[in-house]
């Protein structure tokens, strides 16, 4: 179920570069702010030391299994790469440049995910170092002591792997979120030693944070976090939230959900000063705002029904409620402390496109 | 020095001793077996023995089974047949005066007796003695080991190193194969397209992956001898005249000479390919006039794939042919220029050879221009 839709985004990813694409979301449009995702991965990595390596090891699986479809598809023959750790280095380095760019590059900066570029490449040891560029993971946080684009790191390496079919790890040496001037990966041989422990150190930060309530008064006042700007690809949002459920979908939900809680409580005086509306008027601003969806709100405190429209986690092809657990933990604190009630999930369903959420209070 | 320590450091560890006896008869050997410091881990069937020694292998396997009528023969036997329990030294507690059943257990491979009743200070000298066999066994399968594990880099550096010189000389005429058509059209792309073309029709004709590679590497050098033809001929515009086409046939012929007397595989099939892929399978061809199977395989599916390539590129002279004129071509010339089995073949993988013309298009075409859009529409088909 997850894989499926984690193929689909790369598929309707792919679609969008070739232009086959129609709109999905007619009212909102196909794009969302890009603090969207980054405080979901950001807040799930918070919430447990153990996330990064999932969340590394899922996005290489997916864009591991993704790029052999694309060069399959496309029709790059089998033996392509074939001995490519004896190959002369320069003849190296300007194929996989050439198909990277071409391919994987554009349907990044096409998604405005960020623009990515192999910058250099040694045979032996094999070591390919790619820049990433106006990096989404991380664009807009300043303040990060440990580079944190994990899921970047996962999808890079995966796609090298998938591309010349070989077990690649790879980690950051720069990041934006620590002062770097781009995020810089350095990806080889699992196998290889120095890898390994670089992989190791970057997978298991003593402890990684940010501040997400001033991360979100940049987006809330428009303040562009990069030159491409703040916005990104709606599938992007489903591909990084697909991948921190893949490992175990109904687990990975429920931390979800919590970690979803968790931002919505900090998150809350912030949009009730920004929007300066009472009760749960800021909810729905927010998220229509910053592209997520719109929303249409029902009854009272007492049971409290939202109608969710084009939401971007649960959009096109994509209808999985896991994907919305997220979301529904960051809607359950959101609404309590916008209530003054504690309120908790009672009721969450897809009614044709739009998902229907209840919320009562507690107890 | 290094094999006496790594012995002292087994018989510093708390050894283990395994004991097979019944639950009735066990209070008096594992107390004498744990007085002596020894840690001990009891089975009270042969099949929990075979599986506890498979968990935590034992330094000593002391078997008292003469009273249980446990099988002690049997599991011996077990366990001398595995290479991982083989060297662990068994003892067999048996009745001082059955000759008959000692004789079975050393011919299963026990190491040593102990004489019921046992005293401790019997089981303790002798289990001293067996985990100093132990332990030298024990170096001495790990010194194996180390070996093996030495021999087995040694072999991969070698094999790496013969490999990187074969990449590097081939990657050497590849550059000389690229320099022939850079000569010739202007561009060095088609021997990479054409080789890959020959391997793809190769693994089709269920050749194995050695071959398939041999044929990828050594295709790109069909046409090398082209640097041996004058300018004048080879890049005139118009229709090459008698004389002038003679000229040019001797590509073949110069091109083996090049690659002839070579040490390694490759090279000599280049050498093949060079000479015979302008034959035809009708013998109508040059530079020899070869007929059917007269002709090397690896010139006949070279022959298809160069023709394939030639038909679908743009030169100075022509536009690329359509996917689908282009296989009209090659099945209408099929029993008489190609290989029909190539043919065949060639055409058992249509749809792979039609996806790898629009990946090359897709590679050498100017960002923005139309062939960068590649259809890609059948990724959504499954």
């Amino acid at each position: 179920m997850i894989d499926n839709i984690i193929d689909q985004a790369w598929a309707s990813m792919l679609a969008s570069v070739l232009k086959k694409r129609g709109v999905s979301r007619v009212e909102i449009g196909d794009e969302i702010d890009l603090y969207i995702p980054q405080s979901r991965l950001l807040s799930l990595v918070e919430s447990d030391p153990a996330i990064p390596g999932l969340l590394y090891s899922s996005a290489q699986e997916s864009a591991r299994r993704n790029a052999g479809i694309i060069v399959n598809k496309l029709g790059m023959p089998p033996d392509y790469f074939w001995k490519f750790e004896y190959w002369p280095k320069a003849r190296a380095f300007t194929t996989l440049e050439k198909i990277v760019n071409r391919v994987f590059a554009s349907i990044m900066s096409h998604a405005k995910e960020g623009n990515l570029k192999v910058t250099e490449l040694n045979i032996e040891p094999l070591r390919i170092n790619v820049t990433f560029d106006e990096c989404v993971e991380c664009a807009g946080i300043t303040d990060s002591e440990y580079a944190l684009c994990y899921y970047h790191a996962g999808t890079l390496s995966g796609i090298l792997s998938g591309l010349i079919d070989r077990d690649l790890d790879g980690f950051e040496t720069s990041c934006h979120a620590c002062g770097g001037a781009s995020c810089d990966f350095n990806i080889g041989d699992k196998t290889d030693k120095f890898i390994q422990a670089g992989y190791e150190t970057y997978i298991n930060p003593p402890a990684v944070g940010a501040d997400l309530a001033s991360r979100l008064e940049k987006s809330l006042n428009n303040i562009p976090v990069r030159a491409i700007g703040n916005m990104v690809d709606i599938n992007y949002l489903q591909l990084a939230m697909a991948n921190t459920l893949l490992s175990d979908p109904e687990n990975a939900a429920i931390n979800s959900f919590e970690a979803g809680s968790q931002l919505g409580r900090r998150l809350a005086p912030v949009l009730a000063d920004f929007y300066g509306r009472e009760g749960l008027q800021s909810v729905g601003d927010y998220y229509f705002q910053l592209g997520v969806f719109g929303v249409e709100m029902k009854g009272d405190k007492s049971r409290l029904k939202l109608v969710i429209k084009e939401c971007a986690v649960s959009t096109g092809a994509v209808k999985a409620l896991e994907m919305t657990s997220f979301l529904t933990g960051e809607l359950q604190s959101l609404t309590s402390e916008l209530t003054g009630t504690e309120m908790v999930l009672e009721e969450s369903r897809f009614d044709g496109d739009n998902l229907l959420l209840a919320y009562v209070p507690a107890g | 020095m290094y094999r006496l320590a790594k012995v002292r450091w087994f018989l510093e560890e708390k050894a283990k001793i395994l004991i097979l006896c019944s639950a009735s008869n066990q209070p008096p050997v594992e107390t004498a077996i744990h007085s002596a410091g020894y840690q001990v881990i009891t089975a009270v069937s042969e099949e929990e023995a075979l599986h506890k020694v498979k968990e935590d292998v034992p330094n000593v396997i002391l078997m008292d089974v003469m009273i249980t009528g446990l099988d002690g023969i049997t599991l011996t036997r077990r366990l001398k047949e595995d290479d991982v329990t083989a060297a662990v030294p068994v003892v067999m507690i048996t009745s001082g005066t059955d000759v008959e059943n000692r004789l079975k257990a050393l011919d299963a491979g026990v190491d040593d007796f102990l004489t019921s009743p046992v005293e401790e200070i019997e089981i303790r000298a002798r289990l001293n003695s067996l985990l100093k066999v132990n332990a030298y066994n024990r170096q001495l399968l790990g010194y194996g080991k180390d070996i093996e594990n030495e021999v087995a880099r040694r072999t991969n550096e070698l094999t790496r190193a013969f490999e990187r010189i074969k990449i590097a000389s081939l990657d050497t005429v590849y550059r000389l194969s690229r320099a022939a058509e850079y000569k010739d059209e202007d561009t060095g792309a088609h021997v990479e397209r054409m080789s890959h073309y020959s391997s793809a029709i190769a693994r089709a004709m269920g050749h194995d992956e050695e071959f398939v590679e041999n044929i990828l590497w050594a295709a790109p050098m069909h046409d090398i001898g082209k640097i041996g033809i004058p300018d004048n001929v080879l890049q005139k515009p118009g229709k090459l005249d008698a004389e002038e086409w003679d000229i040019m046939k001797q590509h073949t012929i110069i091109g083996g000479e090049i690659l002839k007397d070579a040490d390694t595989d490759f090279i000599r099939l280049a050498q093949e390919i060079a000479l015979s892929h302008h034959e035809k399978w009708n013998g109508s061809g040059y530079p020899y006039g070869l007929k059917g199977n007269d002709i090397p395989l690896t010139g006949r599916i070279v022959a298809l794939a160069d023709v394939f390539d030639a038909l679908t590129s743009e030169r100075p002279y022509k536009q690329p042919f359509s996917l689908e004129k282009a296989l009209a071509i090659i099945k209408e010339d099929s029993g008489s220029h190609f290989d029909p089995d190539v043919s065949e073949a060639f055409f058992s993988i249509e749809n792979e050879i039609a996806k790898e013309l629009n990946f090359w298009k897709f590679m050498s075409a100017e960002p923005d221009s139309p062939d960068s859009e590649i259809d890609l529409s059948n990724l959504f088909d499954d």
